[in-house]
């Protein structure tokens, strides 16, 4: 509970009115897109990067855990309040500062929603390429805060890539600036990147002066059904091999394309083992000559190719990937979708394995994600209100975390580590890696109120 | 509803928040308990247990009823149905606004409702002023009225003498109360352009359709409406309204309000012979009509969302030679929501500034949109903001077609 004295003083710094303390509106900040919850004490929205300061240097005299949160959109429990304590709302600094199109950057504040920085740059024939598939509703601060992917990371990268400097309120409450606007800068340490997939527990962004690139002339768009993962796989290092970068390489399993085809009938193969979304974009020709080469690889290792030739057939080919998680999410009251990573010539085996698992377990399972860059997204189908079948999955999904370290691979390829992933993050980074990252935390946070509770057991 | 059907409805939420990419009162507002996702949460902790106080009647009480929500969802939560649930519940607990039980018993008796107008259109001009726009009336004064830009009211609707050319057909007219009272021009223009596609119309005499007590959460109220306008329209074949909240109410809510009831098989029969105006016109072998002009066209909540209309009232447009011109965000809520509006008369304001800037935006001299209350309040909208623009009910426009001429003129 806070004192009624800091709840005035907060009141003081961002306005009576940016302070929430109603127990509707405290529910309604104390979740995020996945199923863990917790409860704040207050919400507290700040107007500007000196009242997030203010707010800062409070909560560490009187050790308040604070969370910051963007949209709430996310998938690990980034910005659910463990631990009570404030939640630091910074979707309303909304405003696109500054776009920049000789120099291909824009300055936005950290409430600034991807859509809509989109939106301002499609008619200047720019955009910043990471596109999460929260991008009509998530904040360019919670992107940067979980080193948010999508589905065009293959070619063009994560958001870590496209973020030239951010400026930064440190937990004890300084504002300070990161990078430079220059492609290059050794100066110092290189606090971007530190900060970049920190999940809010290293400091507040808010702002960020983000990379962008023209729009590329064109695209081509196709999908792949292949009779077997093992075919699909080799057909993801082929392509590669040749030295063509596809923009786009998804994937969608058969337990997903089936349950896709009920819901949208759409015409997908449901033999299929594995299905492959496509696109090559880039000048017209090459476009076109880099697509017609991916069909031909994939039509060796036994595929069956459909190329579309207008906008409305390539917007029905992604309608059947966008419709994944939806159509999946019908089939039972609870989704518990999960983003392990492993290099891509492992693909075949963690699919194996996530669908063996799953089987062994009763637990219902649609596997689809980014072929090209091994992140997949388990996606298992449950009822919360089942404590039974929440242990089986459970144990399911911590099995597949250590399948996946043991190929290779990674926890999180986008999601961050947030609440829910916390416990094996020692598995992956071994007591001494936990360790060092604790010391940096420890560093610059001394009294642990940014973010309790989060990345760390 | 039923705690189980409640919680069966209720758990479906996956807490994407992709609701926030369509919600007019989040995009308004930013926050968290304005959009369908926050007052989800709310409802499982009334349904838990939790004491609900004046925070969670305005999280509920704020919601449009737009159903963007709900047709963006991917696991399809009927947010609209669990609002209405949630309303009757409150209404039960708290009771009406007696304004509001005044409000109804008037709308139920048809009778009254046209007294009740023929009084208003008698005392209006001793009691509000002329606005900016030219037909509309205004008051800071006047209870309820808040400064806003009201239409003059004119005589009631009435089917106009006449008789279909042909005759080949014949549909019931259901005008809805703002067709029937404020705007009786657009029926006027809707049994002309009928006619002279052969379509004789007729008048069983409607009362209101029920929705404004439905979103108040006055289930009883609602109940006896449907109940009322579902024997009314129990003889005939086909029935046409120019007012797609009208027809989302006949077509969709009375089989859930009189479910379990004797009438229950006739509503689900009312619902399938209703159709919305453009969607029944658009079904047609039409009459060419010819107009020129450059308009806009406004996407209904009700009719878009709702009824999942967006091309036929575009077509009948282009079809009469029309230059069309697409705002930003057609598909954005003007911001009146019924009842919302006069609770939320900000809210409403805020909402329906970006649809003026929108409109401002195509440089047309003409808002075309099939729905009388976005109308009403587009054209409050266009007052507040000395903009110039007509607001027109498609069927208008085509009837001018019929007459020939320039929309502009």
């Amino acid at each position: 509970m806070l004192r009624g004295k800091s709840l005035e003083e907060f009141a003081s710094i961002v306005g009576r009115e940016n302070l929430l303390t109603s127990r509707e509106e405290l529910l309604c900040y104390g979740y995020d897109a996945q199923h863990v919850e917790g409860l704040p004490d207050a919400v507290v929205a700040p107007r500007s990067t000196e009242e997030v300061a203010k707010v800062l240097r409070l909560a560490n005299r009187e050790r308040i855990p604070v969370v910051p949160r963007g949209a709430g959109t996310g998938l690990s429990g980034g910005s659910v309040p463990a631990r009570g304590g404030i939640v630091l709302l910074l979707r309303k600094m909304d405003k696109v500062l500054k776009i920049d199109k000789g120099e291909l950057y824009a300055v936005v504040q950290a409430g600034v929603v991807n859509k809509d920085l989109n939106d301002m740059l499609a008619p200047l024939g720019l955009f910043y390429p990471p596109d999460p598939a929260s991008y009509r509703t998530s904040t360019l601060g919670g992107n940067i805060a979980t080193n948010a992917g999508g589905p065009h990371t293959l070619k063009y990268g994560v958001t870590r890539d496209y973020v030239l400097g951010l400026e930064v309120v440190s937990p004890t409450g300084e504002i300070y600036r990161t990078g430079a606007l220059t492609v290059k800068s050794v100066s110092g340490y290189d606090m971007t990147s530190l900060l970049v997939g920190s999940g809010g527990t290293l400091g507040v962004i808010t702002e960020a002066t983000l990379r962008l690139l023209p729009r590329p002339e064109h695209t081509e768009t196709m999908t792949a059904s292949f009779p077997a993962i093992r075919k699909a796989a080799e057909a993801v290092t082929a392509i590669l091999a040749s030295g063509i970068t596809p923009s786009t390489l998804e994937l969608m399993d058969r337990t997903t394309v089936d349950v896709v085809e009920d819901f949208k009938h759409l015409g997908l193969p449901r033999s299929a083992e594995a299905l492959l979304l496509i696109e090559t974009d880039g000048p017209r020709k090459r476009a076109e000559e880099e697509a017609a080469a991916v069909a031909a690889i994939c039509k060796g290792l036994g595929a069956d190719v459909k190329s579309a030739t207008s906008t409305e057939e390539r917007e029905r080919l992604w309608e059947g990937r966008r419709a994944a998680l939806p159509a999946l999410a019908r089939l039972k009251p609870t989704t518990i979708l999960e983003d392990v990573t492993v290099p891509r010539t492992r693909i075949p085996e963690m699919l194996e394995a996530v669908w063996r698992i799953a089987r062994r377990e009763g637990i219902r399972v649609g596997v689809f994600g980014h072929a090209g860059d091994g992140n997949l997204h388990p996606t298992f189908l449950v009822d919360e209100r089942d404590g039974e079948e929440m242990e089986r999955v459970e144990r399911a999904v911590e099995e597949m975390f250590v399948v996946a370290l043991g190929l290779g691979g990674t926890l999180s390829g986008e999601h961050g580590i947030g609440i829910t992933k916390a416990r094996f993050l020692e598995l992956e980074r071994g007591k001494e890696g936990v360790e060092v990252m604790r010391r940096i935390k420890r560093a610059l946070d001394p009294n642990g109120i940014l973010n309790p509770g989060k990345i760390f057991p | 509803m039923d705690p189980l059907a409640l919680d069966e409805l209720l758990i479906k939420c996956m807490r994407c928040g992709d609701c926030q990419a369509v919600c007019p009162t989040y995009q308004a507002t930013r926050d968290e308990v304005a959009v369908a996702r926050g007052r989800i949460r709310l409802l499982r902790a009334e349904a838990g247990g939790m004491e609900t106080g004046p925070k969670f009647r305005e999280a509920l009480s704020t919601c449009l009823l737009c159903r963007a929500c709900t047709s963006r969802c991917p696991s399809g939560v009927e947010v609209d149905s669990l609002v209405l649930d949630a309303r009757g519940r409150m209404a039960e607990r708290d009771g009406l606004p007696p304004a509001y039980r005044l409000a109804f018993g008037i709308l139920e008796r048809p009778p009254l409702t046209r007294l009740a107008f023929r009084i208003g259109a008698l005392l209006q001009g001793a009691v509000l002023s002329p606005a900016w726009k030219d037909g509309h009336m205004t008051s800071r004064r006047v209870m309820g009225l808040g400064g806003r830009a009201v239409p003059r009211l004119r005589a009631p609707f009435a089917l106009p003498p006449g008789k279909a050319s042909g005759g080949k057909s014949e549909v019931a007219l259901f005008p809805g109360c703002l067709t029937n009272y404020v705007y009786p021009q657009v029926g006027r223009a809707a049994v002309e352009v009928l006619r002279r596609n052969g379509v004789e119309v007729v008048l069983p005499g409607g009362g209101c359709c029920g929705m404004p007590m439905l979103a108040a959460g006055d289930r009883a109220g609602a109940v006896r409406a449907a109940e009322a306008n579902v024997e009314r329209l129990g003889g005939v074949e086909t029935v046409v309204t120019p007012c797609p909240t009208c027809a989302l109410a006949l077509k969709e809510r009375y089989p859930v309000l009189l479910e379990g009831r004797d009438s229950h098989d006739a509503a689900l029969e009312l619902g399938r012979k209703t159709h919305e105006m453009c969607t029944y016109l658009g079904g047609m072998e039409l009459r060419d009509g010819k107009l020129a002009g450059r308009i806009t066209y406004h996407d209904p909540c009700h009719l878009n969302w709702g009824l999942g209309v967006k091309e036929e009232p575009r077509a009948l447009l282009r079809s009469l030679g029309l230059e069309l011109r697409e705002m930003a965000r057609p598909e954005a809520c003007c911001g009146f929501g019924g009842t919302f509006s006069l609770k939320n008369y900000d809210l409403a304001v805020r909402i329906n500034d970006k649809k003026l800037e929108d409109i401002a935006g195509t440089e047309a001299g003409i808002v075309a949109t099939p729905c009388p209350g976005c109308r009403m309040h587009i054209e409050d909208g266009l007052n507040r903001r000395r903009m110039a623009q007509r607001v027109l009910h498609p069927v208008e426009l085509m009837a001018m077609g019929y007459g020939g001429g320039n929309a502009q003129g």
